[in-house]
């Protein structure tokens, strides 16, 4: 200095500071400890999050008393125990969904009147035994006395 | 006329040691930058001390640390915001008392818009002027860049009054 500097007074020397001259890894040293074991916590609270609230539950048997979704009441014989379908119960049904309606004469004869086709809404399988049951018809004739479908 | 003669001597003899002395508050700073932005600060300070104080600031930077003076660990204290090293003496200080400061500055380097080194040479706070001020600051290696100079009373016109020079990494000033 070619000249005093006065009481309280200050000297301050700034200059950039390259990259080359200082390196930037002193920056990571102290931090990235904290950092490492911060991220690591919240990714186990994310995980905890997860498993409590967003991840599917387990699906658990329900009881439930209604045959599935399609199945006819015919057809709860084939569902639950294998066995063959339970054809009266089908066109009583059938004729509950109105698709046909079903006349008993004195002597018990049995009439299926057909009231509309049956359309994809139901099952190919169902669809077969309601086509094989009128054919072209409109009617259908039950066996006559001793004939009781319920 | 023999004995004027010899009296105008003996005062001329008398007086020749005071003026070699160079009376005055003198500092020599030392700097070593570390590539990491730390700095090691080593401060000869001179101050010609009248005794009325019983207490001395010696001023370092902040967030100085492992100071000491004359080779005795410190404390580093902030008292009205500046960060210092506080001697006391009961009896007073006085005379010319020299003080070797040592201490550690954590990290020089600005993070701003662009990287900044900024170095306290003379840290505010210290209540004495300063007569003579040298300092030599050791860079990590070589630079291109040129330092600039700040000070509280001058401003940025303390480089009117400064020799810098630049040597390899090294820019001594005297």
């Amino acid at each position: 200095m070619n000249t005093g500097l006065r009481d309280q007074d200050s000297l301050i020397l700034t200059m950039k500071a390259p990259d080359d001259l200082f390196p930037r890894r002193y920056e990571t040293g102290t931090l990235a400890p904290v950092a490492r074991l911060a991220a690591l916590g919240f990714g186990l609270l994310a995980i905890v999050y997860w498993m409590l609230r967003l991840r599917w539950q387990p699906v658990r048997a329900v009881a439930q008393a209604q045959a599935p979704v399609g199945v006819g009441p015919g057809e709860v014989g084939c569902r639950l125990f294998a066995r063959s379908p339970d054809f009266p119960l089908m066109v009583v049904s059938w004729a509950q969904l109105g698709y046909l309606t079903i006349h008993v004469g004195q002597d018990w004869a049995v009439t299926l009147h057909k009231r509309m086709d049956m359309g994809n809404e139901r099952s190919a399988y169902e669809r077969g035994l309601f086509q094989a049951l009128f054919g072209r018809e409109q009617l259908a004739e039950g066996g006559g006395a001793g004939f009781r479908p319920w | 006329m023999k004995r004027f003669l010899l009296a105008v001597l003996c005062l001329v003899l008398l007086a020749a040691p005071v003026g070699a002395m160079e009376p005055g508050n003198a500092m020599e700073v030392r700097a070593v930058v570390g590539e990491d932005g730390s700095c090691q600060m080593t401060v000869e300070l001179t101050l010609q001390l009248d005794g009325k104080a019983e207490q001395l600031v010696l001023p370092v930077g902040s967030g100085a640390r492992d100071a000491a003076v004359n080779g005795a660990a410190m404390e580093v204290r902030r008292l009205d915001g500046i960060y210092g090293l506080i001697l006391d003496s009961s009896a007073g200080l006085r005379g010319a008392q020299t003080f070797t400061i040592t201490y550690t500055l954590h990290s020089c380097i600005l993070e701003e818009e662009e990287r900044t080194l900024r170095l306290p040479l003379l840290p505010e706070g210290l209540a004495y002027p300063v007569d003579r001020l040298t300092f030599r600051v050791t860079m990590p290696g070589p630079f291109s860049e040129t330092p600039g100079f700040t000070s509280g009373y001058y401003g940025e016109d303390v480089d009117n009054y400064m020799t810098v020079s630049v040597s390899g990494p090294r820019f001594p000033a005297l």
